[in-house]
């Protein structure tokens, strides 16, 4: 069946129109003026007729002249129109084409990982990101150069880590959300973060079915497709060196509204008074109370006197811990990018090699990170261009240092005395404890807790190694038939050796934890002296192969096909291994065995229990098998048609065989207006309208057709060693893909001479059989249960608007896009219960309202009398909250509006003088709403230091006039703290315009200063994160960034090309 | 042609590597299974996380304890509503995790059994024991459920109203009815009765059932149903396999949690969910129980530690450390089989197994045996020895509910601590707990 089914696919894609000439013919190769690189799809046509033809793909054409004399016209996007008289005695016509603007010169050329499409014949939704784009931010990883530059594409900065990037809305709900990554035409297994920004060339993020459907069931999401340098045919040799330097300010600790310290010293001697420590205080687990509590106790048994502990404690009003952790543990930061790339040609061969050092200095003292990249890429065209060879290796090294961990205290602790001598400060045990174990058992390991000393003290180190080999071979079977297999080989290792010192808290701890006396007063270690090292490796393999065919044809009338056909096998493999050493001496490279399985009692409460030997194992399998077809028909440059399918194949768990499988398809059309002869519009001189259909896949590989258990085994367990399964999903035997039908419609135009260009496209997303949870009754065993569920419709539009708008001495370019989202659910299987309305995925799915959707409880304002919130029951204002919590429904909760960004885009100006150029991004969401944060009292009731609003509480009658913050109630409640903290007056207007970032440049041109020593030279410098320049909130945080704010950061750097 | 025939070439190598069968069968993840063998059965059964956790509300109903405003203070919402028997235990979340976790063990044990008919070979003796496991926890889950959301047995026994739903297979989508309190408390009897054929005498590991845990789990629910001819059957019989008992004299009471972790006379363990308060010093052993203890009573050594405030934390459990015992053991089963005895009539009979057992709680020598004729008195002593061994274990709850059926044993409880307050009073309502509002949400309750 597989056979057959490929087989079909390429006799039906190899049918070849022949149209029968008689005549002369022409034939020659278009080639650009400034680099020598063969241009394919110029349009070479007779002046004065329709008759003429396209470049193929190598540049060349050929042409049926019946005519004694012509002229043959010879015009391509971005370069001059060039005319060449014919007579019958020359043939053989080669031409060059001088680029219109140095500017604009690239051919825009899309990568969808399977092929590179002209921008002329693309029909489908692509965004391309030239070089100069990638290049404009600095940053370390490669992800965000593709912020604020993408139409279509958001940033999401709060909420599901697995989401980063959302490429036209979310079209799940549960699966996976990630949009795919394909590096150099495979999938990356990788972390992106080992892609380095100066090896890439170009990006093309695909948006819609025609795009994506290539990628089949990984699509759903959208892809970014990555593709690094390579040098170009006819090439020089070239030298490139790339260096700079980020510096970002300390994190800011004050950011997050905070009550008062004094305040919350004040709580702790309230609450100690009313016994609300009394727990932990004679806890049988010594547990740390606050520094005030301690006091307090001293007085209390008369250690010390009232005074005494009133004088301390007004002393620790005037302390903050974030004064000392912002002095003594954090740093600006400083990151520093180099890069040296070399690259050229010969006849055969064209190579490239790239060198790459990046060096971080993390935000807390001690810890860094650095990153060494070596890229190798070769390619040879042998056989008159009939074989292609290529080969390149991709290798990365990053290292991540760890000296220090964040010392963690009470707000009111402090790290030195007066004299800036290192103090300790209590971390696990009161200081009673402490105290009096040090008095009675001296030796014992000192117990105590000094951060300022641990400054340092870890050796923690992860390395990664990441090899990418990559192999491809193509030969060309007979003109425009071409095979080609391409092979990737991915091997990822990954070693962490964090090393904890005796000297450290924790390995301190640890060994007296498991120290025992004996009735005469004998000490045992249960865990040896020396350091602790906790060892795991990882290790990832995947081998991808993809075969493909590909036909491509231009008739002589001027019309093209291209197709691809082919199969793609993937498997990727890893596994994980993690054992502690105790008893560690990194100098001798000796360690001690510990009885992992004993139940030793613990020194400090008495309790059994054992040594955590953390010792783990992992090990995944995935594989894919997927057939793919591509074709296209283009009829002379107005109209051209596209079909893709493809069917993925996977190891998914436990679905059933016959629904391993999914086939998704699109289809699409382009219809370039301007070609038209009646066609006569001069201020649009390029006009193309496009549209595609079809269906992209999504999968959600943790739902399962069957009953699924995790095994698991611990030394530590009732039982020692005794394997455990533990229930992880219930069976699901109608579990399906999800798909995604995708509409796409799509307006292309370009002004007179480049001026104004742009992009409209409008487009539908209908999420269809998505992975929802419908509630099931507890009494299952299960609170929801996972299956197909939900439909979601998605439209919006992507405006992209390129404008120079003065073009002399002075140069000013304007980039903008306005992305419009706008999400709703259109089916779900069941009503979820409001409690559901308030999780913190944000996701709550609700037929007719976005899937992100921002809810309250309706609001009653504070009960004049106590302070206490109130919504409303039956109609009524009541304080009745879990009466009001257990009654309200989905319909009667209030909805404020969408939680993701509905509009939004950025603008960029880029303005240039001789050698400068300056340009700024101003970046801008609208038409959505959040959720503030404010006081909790349950968190208060045990003494946390918590939101700043608990300063703006309810106090006495008429404060309810000037504030929303509820009383503070005696006792726990969950229900009112639930019933404000999720009611509708928390609910903000998150829409902000930001100013992101400004970019300054000055280039040096050869004929510059220093002649021969370089091509090109810019300096350039770049500012991040400036900060926001209007929004609709008065809360004072930022929107977006509503736990840590972006830091502030300024970059330089040189850029040298030789 | 010869183009033609290129292309097949190529066609054919390239279609040739795709006929790997297999390859799309390798599973994705090394510890995840779908499991179906007889081992993953016992590795699902032998979770003792979920399948030996007990619900802590059967203690939080109980007069084992008291507590004080800071313990008030320290309760967690649903806790509060169980300790002044407001009738509800739920949460804002809608989640009800002592209801819940106890279906979830219901739900593992349905699977078991399913997978296990699947096993068409015959008669096998992992088998039976697997199966005969499945069906104790089964009963064990829905015996706890009986207990905290259904009436007393004698009290709902003839009321025709669902109230649980019975769920009888692991699929997730099937209709369910709500079973009332005879029919809940026959499924129990069944399965338990099934499983005393299955099970081997004395199980591998403590964590697992077995027949002497099977028959002590019986007498439980015998005794629960006020038929105590048979909880006496049952007793006997577990005796009859183990009834070996610890010498408290030779348990060291330096520790702060004295009793040996899986010691000798556990039968089943078992242990209640844990959460700070079960372990907090706010939890106060009940002062009438804890004075009447004799100097001489080792219990009193052993069972408690005097905190801070000179107050007494129960610091007993037989699970050797904080987190609080709920499991069968040895102590239990005697107990049982002497109130059974007197209340057979067999006052003597009944009195030596209460002595029997007493002897290894006193210090060596100083016990003096319990003596007397009447059977009232002496349902009385063993009563309140019942209640002084098995104090923090979850059974009082059970015996509460049961002698309020018997006015010279009933005792109507109130609470007054921290601002709030509860009473109750057994013998005069047939106090459940509510289904979680959640579960009712669901159309006819048990879908």
């Amino acid at each position: 069946m597989k056979i057959f089914y490929t087989l079909l696919l390429y006799l039906g894609l190899a049918i070849t129109p022949l149209i029968a000439q008689t005549s002369y013919t022409v034939s020659g190769v278009v080639t650009s003026e400034q680099d020598n690189t063969t241009l394919p799809g110029v349009s070479v046509l007779i002046k004065g007729s329709t008759t003429g033809t396209v470049t193929d793909e190598t540049g060349r054409y050929k042409l049926s002249i019946t005519t004694e004399s012509a002229t043959l016209v010879f015009s391509y996007l971005g370069f001059t129109t060039k005319e060449v008289s014919l007579n019958s005695s020359r043939s053989e016509i080669d031409v060059s084409l001088a680029p219109l603007d140095m500017e604009l010169s690239q051919v825009e050329v899309l990568a969808t990982g399977y092929q590179e499409i002209p921008r002329e014949r693309a029909n489908g939704s692509f965004v391309g990101i030239d070089k100069e784009l990638v290049n404009r931010r600095v940053s370390t990883g490669i992800l965000e150069r593709l912020e604020d530059v993408t139409p279509g594409l958001i940033f999401n900065r709060e909420g599901d880590e697995f989401e980063a990037i959302s490429i036209r809305g979310r079209s799940t709900i549960y699966a996976n959300a990630q949009p795919l990554i394909v590096v150099d035409n495979f999938p990356y297994d990788g972390p992106i973060e080992n892609i380095n920004p100066n090896d890439v060339e170009s990006m093309t993020v695909l948006k819609d079915a025609a795009a994506a459907s290539i990628w089949g069931a990984r699509a759903g999401n959208g892809v970014i497709v990555i593709t690094t340098k390579r040098a170009k045919a006819g090439q020089s040799f070239r030298v490139s060196f790339n260096a700079n330097t980020t510096v970002a300010e300390k994190p800011d600790l004050f950011y997050n509204p905070k009550m008062e310290v004094s305040s919350l010293v004040d709580l702790h001697r309230e609450l100690f008074e009313r016994g609300n420590f009394n727990s932990n205080i004679n806890s049988n687990n010594k547990p740390r109370v606050a520094p005030a509590v301690e006091v307090l106790l001293k007085a209390r048994n008369g250690e010390i006197s009232q005074s005494e502990a009133d004088q301390l404690l007004e002393g620790f009003k005037s302390r903050d811990f974030r004064n000392d952790l912002d002095r003594y543990f954090y740093q600006p930061s400083v990151n520093q990018q180099y890069a040296l790339n070399l690259s050229g040609s010969g006849n055969v061969h064209q190579y490239n090699f790239a060198l790459g050092y990046d060096a971080n200095s993390s935000e807390v003292v001690g810890n860094s990170n650095n990153r060494i990249t070596l890229t190798q890429n070769n390619q040879w065209k042998l056989l008159e261009n009939r074989l292609e060879l290529g080969a390149g290796i991709y290798w990365v090294q990053s290292n991540n240092n760890t000296t220090t961990d964040l010392a963690q205290g009470w707000i009111y602790d402090r790290m030195t005395d007066e004299e800036g001598n290192p103090l300790a400060i209590s971390r696990s045990y009161s200081d009673r404890y402490i105290n009096s174990i040090e008095a009675e058992r001296a030796d014992l390991l000192n117990w105590r807790y000094v951060p300022l000393d641990e400054i340092g003290l870890l050796d923690n180190r992860s390395r990664t190694n990441d090899l990418r080999l990559n192999a491809n071979i193509g030969y060309q079977l007979f003109p425009g038939f071409k095979a080609e297999v391409r092979y990737q080989y991915w091997n990822n290792q990954v070693e962490t050796r964090n090393h904890s010192p005796q000297e450290t808290f924790f390995v301190r701890d640890l060994i007296n934890q498991f120290s025992e006396f004996d009735q005469a007063g004998l000490l045992t270690r249960r865990i040896p002296l020396g350091g602790i090292l906790d060892h795991s490796t990882g290790r990832g393999d995947s081998h991808s192969l993809r075969a493909m065919l590909s036909y491509e044809k231009l008739t002589k009338t001027g019309n093209r096909i291209n197709a691809i056909g082919g199969y793609e096998i993937k498997s990727l493999t890893s596994y994980q291994d993690a054992m502690r050493y105790f008893g560690y001496d990194d100098q001798l490279g000796l360690s001690s065995a510990v009885d992992p399985t004993t139940r030793f009692r613990r020194l400090y409460n008495n309790a059994l229990a054992t040594i955590p030997a953390n010792q783990s194992h992992r090990g995944n399998t995935d594989r894919f098998i997927s057939y793919f077809a591509n074709a296209s028909y283009q009829i002379d440059t107005r109209f051209n048609f596209s079909a893709s399918t493809r069917k993925d194949q996977s190891n998914l768990f436990g679905v059933n065989a016959n629904q391993r499988g999914v086939p998704l398809w699109s289809i699409g059309g382009g219809y370039t207006i301007s070609e038209e002869k009646w066609y006569r519009f001069d201020a649009l001189p390029y006009l193309r309208l496009r549209m595609t259909y079809g269906y992209n896949g999504n999968f959600d590989n943790r739902v399962s057709a069957f009953t699924t258990a995790r095994y698991s085994i611990s030394p530590s367990s009732t039982i020692p060693n005794l394997p455990i399964a533990a229930i992880m999903s219930p069976p699901n035997p109608n579990l399906g893909w999800e798909k995604i039908r995708n509409i796409n419609l799509g307006l292309d135009f370009g002004s007179k001479n480049g001026k104004i260009s742009g992009t409209f496209e409008f487009y539908q997303k209908n999420g269809e059989d998505l992975i929802g949870d419908i509630e099931v009754p507890a009494s299952t065993g299960f609170f929801n249960f996972r299956g197909n569920f939900a439909n979601t419709s998605t439209v919006g539009y992507d405006l992209n608007l390129n404008a120079l708008i003065i073009d002399k001495g002075v140069k000013w370019r304007t980039d903008f896009f306005w992305s419009f989202v706008k999400e709703k659910v259109t089916r779900y299987d069941f009503t979820l219960p409001p409690a559901n309305f308030f999780n913190t995925s944000g996701i709550n799915p609700y037929v007719g309202r976005p899937l992100f959707g921002v809810y309250g409880y309706p609001w009653a304002g504070l009960n004049p009398e106590n302070g206490n919130p109130m919504g409303f029951l039956d109609g009524i204002p009541s304080e009745d909250h879990r009466g009001i919590l257990t009654s309200i429904t989905p319909e009667t909760l209030h909805y404020a509006g969408p939680g993701r960004p509905v509009h939004f885009g950025s603008l960029r100006n880029t303005v240039s003088w001789k050698g400068f150029e300056f340009s700024a991004n101003i970046s801008f969401r609208l038409g959505y709403y959040y959720r503030r944060s404010s006081v909790s009292y349950n968190n208060i009731l045990t003494g946390t230091f918590e939101h700043a609003d608990y300063e703006r509480r309810w106090r006495e009658m008429g404060d309810e006039m000037v504030t929303s913050v509820p009383s503070m109630p005696s006792v726990p409640n969950s229900f009112r703290d639930a019933f404000y903290l999720n009611s509708e007056v928390l609910i903000e207007k998150g829409d902000h315009i930001r100013l992101q970032d400004i970019r300054l440049a000055y280039s040096f041109q050869e004929s510059g200063l220093a002649g021969g020593i370089f091509r090109n030279l810019s300096l350039y410098s770049y500012v991040n994160n400036l900060g926001i320049l209007w929004k609709a909130t008065k809360d004072e945080l930022d929107p977006d960034f509503r736990t840590t704010l972006p830091k502030r950061s300024i970059a330089f750097g040189v850029n040298w090309n030789f | 042609m010869n183009q033609f025939i290129k292309v097949l070439f190529v066609l054919y190598c390239f279609v040739g590597i795709s006929g790997c069968e297999g390859f799309l069968d390798e599973k994705p993840s090394k510890s995840l299974v779908v499991p179906d063998t007889l081992e993953d059965i016992q590795a699902l059964l032998d979770g003792d996380a979920l399948m030996n956790i007990d619900a802590f509300t059967l203690f939080l109903q109980s007069d084992d304890f008291e507590l004080e405003a800071p313990g008030v203070a320290q309760l967690i919402d649903w806790q509060r509503n169980a300790v002044f028997w407001k009738g509800e235990i739920d949460s804002p979340t809608g989640v009800t995790a002592e209801y819940f976790n106890i279906y979830r063990k219901i739900f593992v044990a349905h699977f078991a059994i399913e997978e296990l008919e699947k096993f068409s070979t015959g008669k096998s003796q992992i088998k039976d024991d697997l199966m005969g496991q499945a069906l104790f926890y089964r009963a064990y889950g829905y015996f706890t459920l009986a207990q905290l959301f259904m009436p007393d047995y004698s009290k709902g026994k003839d009321m025709d109203v669902g109230i649980l739903p019975l769920r009888s297979v692991s699929q997730l989508d099937v209709a369910v009815p709500l079973a009332a309190v005879s029919q809940i408390y026959s499924e129990i009897v069944k399965n338990l009765e099934q499983a005393l054929t299955l099970l081997p005498d004395k199980a591998k590991y403590q964590t697992r059932p077995s027949k002497v845990a099977t028959h002590g789990l019986l007498s439980r629910v015998n005794l629960a149903m006020g038929d105590y001819d048979k909880a006496l059957v049952n007793a006997l019989a577990a005796l009859n396999i183990q009834s070996e008992l610890m010498d408290y004299n030779s348990i060291d009471p330096v520790n702060t949690y004295p009793i040996p972790f899986l010691n000798e006379e556990i039968v089943f363990n078992g242990i209640q969910s844990a959460y700070s308060f079960s372990f907090s010093t706010n939890l106060l052993v009940n002062s009438e129980i804890y004075q009447s203890y004799d100097s001489m009573d080792l219990r009193k050594v052993l069972y408690f530690t005097i905190n801070r405030d000179g107050l007494p934390n129960f610091t007993g459990s037989y699970n050797g450390n904080f987190e609080l015992f709920s499991g069968i053991a040895v102590d239990e089963l005697i107990l049982t089989a002497a109130e059974c005895l007197v209340r057979a009539g067999e006052v003597q009979k009944g009195m030596e197994y209460l002595n029997r057992l007493l002897e290894t709680r006193w210090v060596t020598g100083s016990f003096v045996p319990f003596e007397t004729s009447s059977s009232q008195e002496a349902l009385e002593i063993i009563l309140f020895e019942r209640r002084k061994s098995l104090l923090f274990r979850s059974t009082r709850w059970l015996d509460l509910r049961r002698l309020s059926n018997e006015p010279s044993f009933h005792k109507p409880m109130a609470r007054e601590a921290g601002g709030f307050s509860g009473k109750l009073d057994l013998s005069q309502t047939a106090y459940a707990l509510k289904i979680p509002a959640r579960e009712l949400d669901f159309e006819g309750a048990g879908q």
